[in-house]
């Protein structure tokens, strides 16, 4: 089965010293992990400043072409908007996530209505991890916050990350259900068969395998959609038809 | 031989779980894992020796497949709890203590050492739903307890914080890491046996919380060695429990 995973990033962290950290390093786990392409960003970009980590971004797509889709993040200092987002979309750029709680603004700011129409304009998705990996020192964005955004730009294709159990899960569905322009990248969801009880709710095109690499271990990722209780034709779409979709890639 | 070191049993509607025994002997088969060590959700937040008589009956019906715990929603519950653990030993031959820290009521106290005292005399290792700092205490003063510090601080109130869990663990002998968490983060299990040694870690997946094919892919997926993946994954309870 081929895998497109949605979320991937390399680079330092802040938080401690990470076991893999280089483009090359996430190659490599993607090769043990049966993982065929991944749409990555440094972390630079969400840690430092968006504009060099963008530019690093664009080199290891470049560094490997056949596995890596650059992914951009842009955040409203300095000067980011719309206007980037196409810059960074005409350099080769799939898609832009944001990270409102490491570039300090609101979901309700001007400048995410902005970098939203431009990604509808553009056919490219907005993803918004409520947190940037399933590690409880990182509090999460409300949902509801996310609900509202989503909610202002319905022609917008979003992918959300983050949610991982109980209420979380609750609130995801709650959106996904009222919002149809709403996928959903599993990496932070651990709870018991979680992969097929969203299937149940909201469909299996609208959810995607994601990892979370080098954040995360992405064989968790890789068994608990091997192992969910789905169908094999929605885990062949989680898997990689669903996120080939959405980032127009040729598969 | 692979060792689930932490299961539930029973039902929660916090934690929208419910499970009995030949539930989680179906997952085990499925997951290949040959047995495992299972605390009640009664005794463990409500009614001890209510939920620990109903883990009893449970275990009878996979004797080869399911250990218990003894498991105190408190150990304010002072001598009745102490009380608790001896009768589940004594009657069921429970080989294990589970307890629970919350921010409403920590254990990082004096009340909480008798309990430790008794399942140090009765070889239970403890499984302590705790924050590293709480460990820290707690192996200061009871020392000779095997205490394992459940999802090695991978949960809410603990922050996640597993480098905290492991510098604790450095620091006392008979302290633990239990695997199951939420937090899948890269690199936490080759740290924590660079630092520990693979002898002081032990596979858990919070079943049916959480879903323990994600769980057993952590330890399997490891960039670790064949030998310490084995320990882990049971070869450090059955050396514990005397299991073969």
């Amino acid at each position: 089965m081929k895998r497109f995973d949605v979320n991937a990033c390399f680079g330092h962290w802040s938080y401690w010293d990470l076991y893999d950290k280089t483009p090359d390093d996430l190659v490599g786990l993607m090769d043990r992990n049966g993982i065929d392409q991944a749409a990555c960003l440094s972390l630079r970009g969400v840690l430092l400043d968006w504009r060099d980590g963008n530019a690093e971004t664009l080199a290891a797509a470049a560094r490997h072409p056949d596995r890596l889709i650059p992914m951009a993040t842009i955040g409203p200092f300095p000067d980011g908007g719309g206007d980037e987002l196409r810059r960074m979309l005409d350099a080769g750029a799939r898609g832009v996530r944001l990270y409102p709680s490491f570039h300090s603004y609101q979901l309700d700011d001007a400048f995410v209505d902005d970098v939203c129409a431009v990604a509808a304009e553009r056919r490219v998705p907005v993803m918004i991890p409520t947190r940037p990996m399933m590690n409880w020192r990182f509090q999460a964005v409300p949902i509801d916050a996310i609900g509202g955004v989503v909610d202002r730009h319905p022609t917008t294709p979003f992918i959300l990350s983050g949610p991982n159990y109980l209420v979380e899960f609750q609130g995801l569905v709650r959106v996904m259900r009222r919002c149809a322009n709403v996928s959903y990248e599993i990496s932070c969801l651990q709870g018991f068969n979680a992969v097929g009880k969203l299937v149940d709710c909201v469909s299996a095109d609208r959810v995607l395998f994601g990892t979370g690499a080098v954040l995360n271990y992405p064989a968790c990722n890789v068994a608990k959609l091997d192992h969910a209780d789905i169908t094999d034709s929605q885990r062949s779409a989680i898997a990689f038809e669903n996120g080939i979709r959405l980032f127009h890639l040729s598969g | 031989m692979i060792i689930d070191g932490h299961v539930h049993i029973g039902t929660s509607s916090y934690f929208h779980m419910q499970a009995d025994a030949d539930f989680l002997v179906r997952q085990a088969d499925a997951a290949g894992f040959d047995r495992l060590f299972v605390t009640d959700l009664n005794a463990l937040f409500y009614d001890m020796s209510e939920g620990n008589d109903a883990l009893a009956n449970e275990l009878a019906k996979h004797p080869d497949r399911l250990i218990g715990y003894a498991s105190v929603p408190t150990p304010r519950l002072g001598q009745r709890a102490v009380d608790e653990v001896r009768r589940c030993h004594e009657m069921y031959g429970m080989r294990g203590l589970k307890i629970y820290s919350l921010p409403e009521a920590p254990i990082a106290e004096p009340m909480t050492y008798p309990l430790l005292e008794v399942a140090a005399e009765l070889n239970m290792p403890v499984l302590a739903h705790t924050t590293p700092d709480e460990c820290d205490h707690l192996m200061t003063h009871v020392p000779q307890v095997r205490l394992v510090m459940a999802h090695m601080g991978g949960h809410p109130w603990a922050k996640g914080d597993w480098h905290r869990a492991i510098a604790v663990a450095k620091a006392h002998r008979n302290l633990l890491l239990d695997t199951a968490s939420s937090q899948i983060d890269n690199g936490m299990l080759e740290r924590a046996v660079a630092e520990l040694g693979a002898e002081k870690i032990v596979f858990g997946t919070d079943m049916p919380l959480l879903d323990p094919h994600t769980q057993f892919a952590k330890v399997r997926g490891a960039d670790l060695p064949d030998e310490a993946k084995a320990l882990i994954l049971g070869g450090n309870y059955a050396r514990i429990l005397g299991l073969t």
